[in-house]
């Protein structure tokens, strides 16, 4: 092989490593879903209660342009034709709850009885211990037999120096990134708020990722990662708001940004689950 | 060659290797949240001009609407309101969002604003939004145009969107309940079918008094209720038509039919008839009036109530002995027992979610609301009174109402029903303020509301 074919060649592997560092390394450069849109302002058309409640929407009537970016819709009165109704007086009131019994006032004590109650009887003295004098027989028991046994030599220990652990390390590391998630999770789920309950949530999960600065506050906004198309499901959209926002409340990260530049990382990708908020 | 192969391959690996270390992120599962009500601030809706109206002042119709978007909200357990005191910003009627920084340290989460403006035709304009206090951002946006006695109707549409785009689900507040009102002592009690706005407001009467109603039932369609009158003594099925106030036997049965329902697409009602000492479930066509019965078993056979698809009806029978749920097909066929746990089982209702079958559970010296699978499994009870029966689903399948009786006692304030709400989890127990004693209520579908564009 010449030399001018084995430098195209080793410049080819440079780049592709590059693109490959670029790709995978730079997460700006990964493909994530933009955050959703905020939805316009809509119309809704306030329609009287029909007798026939099924009924398709009516035609549109021609709306007159609005000088206000607002698109409220615009409703002819039609009077409502309701039943003959008989008046009802005003709904009672919740009946008010029991208050707990006050505790008993204890019967005040004049100043002689106060007095009294502080004289306490002098403590008896302590009885001699029993073992006292047991005590002292083993004291001088243990004197005799240290006298009695001749003085080790100390025996040179072989100092043998540790290798270097290469995998320490790594294993610090693990340890460390385990009590960060711990934390972090502990955290999260303080600022997460779902109704528990609600259907299908059990299967819902989202992930968010979020990159931190040195000072624990987030470096830029967080996104959505593989979430799918949240316009189409209002379940999954509220959930992944939900998320979002007990991210945006746990800031900042001071402590756990700390901890995660030692680990050499400045981003954390937060999957939430709802699996634990079935309410079965 | 091979050398400088091998020293290619080892600059690759390394330059891989550093690239995947760099992407490295640190991975974190979050399994678990708050139950706490999530904080959020609703400032009284604000006139553009402050003019008086049919219903009173413009601004007093705006506090209106907050307070009542405000009682709604909390009724849930899943939201808490701020207090107005504490409020730093004026949401003014000007078409500005909000100074965030101004509602960040009040903890709130969402805020809503809203704007009222009196068009030239006589109706009432109202426009609301819906903010991410911490994101930063507008979560929703809509206005409606309706006479202005609506205002109330509009508060509960507005709750609904406020509920949906913070939980994902449909919301329950611009719906109605009917329900029996009772007075009078024990022995001399007057029942008559009473009808109100889920929170207690509008409160009427749709019959005198009279005779004996129970078991009203809304169509889950129409503005029509079926329930079970003794009208002359004689016990029969009735469709009541709110808006008419017209009500009609819905067929003349030689002997005695009740727990009648709508299916759920409000063309059928299924019932029990009785016939010789035995009662089986039977379904009538309103349409066509045909009847055609489904049970056919020497045991009593009643309480029907049609899954959300319409393929499946629960019902309890004591065909095993005791009170039990059992499942069948719509046409009758494949009939199968779901309920095996300690006591008897009452008036199943299939969720409008489908998900699960609220029920009576009779047990224990009590009367209890409880909710199981379709196939009988996850069975859980939800309150545990004295005497708690006749579910009845919120129509997103998120809330149970019922009727809690009090235990008789020496004073004779006892033996008294009232209705009560309770969460399908279990939480946020809240009694139902009715002007008399109240029982057996049923929740009405949502309203009817057009929307033009896009929803």
């Amino acid at each position: 092989m010449s030399g001018e074919r084995i430098g195209w060649f080793f410049s080819g592997a440079l780049h592709l490593g590059v693109v490959v560092a670029v790709v995978l390394g730079l997460p700006s450069f990964s493909f994530h879903k933009d955050d959703p849109k905020p939805p316009p302002v809509i119309d809704i058309e306030f329609t009287q209660i029909a007798d026939e409640t099924t009924v398709t929407a009516p035609e549109p009537e021609p709306v007159q342009p609005d000088p206000e970016p607002t698109t409220a819709a615009r409703e002819e009165y039609v009077p409502e034709e309701t039943a003959e109704s008989v008046p009802l007086p005003t709904p009672k009131p919740a009946p008010p709850k029991k208050r707990e019994p006050a505790p008993k006032k204890k019967p005040e004590l004049s100043e002689r009885q106060q007095l009294a109650n502080k004289i306490r009887p002098k403590r008896k003295p302590k009885a001699p211990s029993k073992f006292r004098n047991l005590s002292s027989v083993i004291d001088k028991a243990i004197k005799k037999e240290t006298a009695a046994i001749p003085e080790e030599k100390p025996v040179e220990k072989k100092v043998t120096e540790k290798k270097p652990d290469f995998l320490a390390g790594i294993r610090r590391g693990k340890i460390g990134a385990a009590s960060l998630r711990d934390a972090l999770s502990q955290k999260l789920a303080g600022c997460w708020n779902f109704p528990v309950g609600a259907k299908g949530v059990e299967n819902l999960s989202v992930t968010i990722l979020i990159s931190l600065r040195r000072d624990g506050t987030l470096s830029r906004s967080p996104k959505y990662v593989d979430v799918g198309s949240l316009d189409r499901d209002i379940t999954l959209r509220t959930f992944a708001e939900s998320a979002k926002r007990a991210v945006l409340r746990c800031g900042p990260y001071e402590a756990e940004a700390t901890k995660l530049y030692e680990l050499g990382e400045d981003s954390v990708e937060f999957t939430f689950s709802g699996k634990e908020f079935s309410g079965g | 060659m091979q050398k400088i192969a091998s020293y290619i391959l080892v600059f690759v690996t390394v330059l891989v290797g550093f690239s995947v270390s760099l992407q490295a992120q640190l991975k974190v599962d979050i399994t678990r949240g708050t139950v706490d009500p999530v904080p959020i601030a609703v400032p009284e809706f604000a006139p553009v001009v402050d003019v008086e109206t049919s219903t009173g002042r413009l601004s007093d119709i705006g506090y209106n609407i907050s307070q009542v978007i405000s009682s709604n909200l909390i009724s849930t357990g899943l939201f808490r309101t701020i207090d107005e005191a504490a409020f730093i910003e004026k949401i003014t009627a000007a078409n500005a969002p909000p100074r965030f920084p101004a509602w960040r340290p009040l903890g709130a989460q969402g805020l809503v604003t809203g704007r009222l403006e009196m068009l030239q035709n006589g109706n009432l304009r109202v426009e609301f939004r819906l903010w991410d206090v911490v994101a930063e951002v507008q979560m929703e946006g809509v206005g409606y145009t309706t006479p202005v006695t609506n205002w109330r109707r509009i508060a509960h549409v507005i709750s609904d969107r406020i509920y949906t785009r913070l939980t994902g689900e449909e919301g329950y507040f611009d719906t109605r309940i009917v329900y029996i009102a009772e007075s009078g002592e024990a022995l001399d009690r007057v029942k008559r079918l009473a009808i109100m706005d889920q929170d207690g407001a509008n409160q009427q009467f749709l019959t005198s008094g009279d005779y004996l109603v129970l078991t009203p039932r809304f169509s889950p369609n129409r503005q029509e209720i079926t329930y079970l009158s003794y009208f002359n003594n004689k016990p029969r099925v009735y469709l009541f038509n709110i808006l008419s106030n017209k009500s009609e036997v819905l067929g003349d049965f030689p002997n005695m039919t009740f727990a009648p329902r709508f299916s759920p697409d409000g063309n059928k009602v299924i019932m029990t008839l009785a016939e010789n000492g035995n009662s089986d479930i039977y379904v009538m066509d309103l349409r066509t009036r045909k009847i055609s019965r489904l049970t056919d078993h020497p045991g009593i056979d009643t309480s029907a109530s049609y899954s959300p698809d319409g393929r499946q009806i629960v019902f309890n029978s004591d065909r095993g002995g005791s009170q039990q749920l059992y499942v069948m097909d719509a046409d009758g066929s494949n009939v199968r027992r779901i309920s095996f746990g300690k006591g008897r089982y009452a008036t199943p209702v299939w969720s409008p979610r489908g998900d699960l079958i609220a029920f009576t559970k009779i047990g224990d010296r009590k009367f209890r609301i409880g909710v199981m699978r379709p196939d009988g499994r996850g069975e859980r009870l939800l309150t545990n009174a004295y005497q708690d029966e006749g579910p009845t689903w919120s129509p997103n399948g998120r809330v149970l109402m019922f009727f809690r009786t009090t235990p008789y006692n020496n004073n004779g304030t006892g033996g008294k029903a009232n209705l009560w709400s309770v969460d399908l989890t279990g939480r946020n127990e809240r009694l139902v303020a009715t002007p008399f004693n109240a029982s057996d209520p049923a929740w009405s579908p949502p309203l009817p509301v057009t929307t033009r564009g896009r929803r």
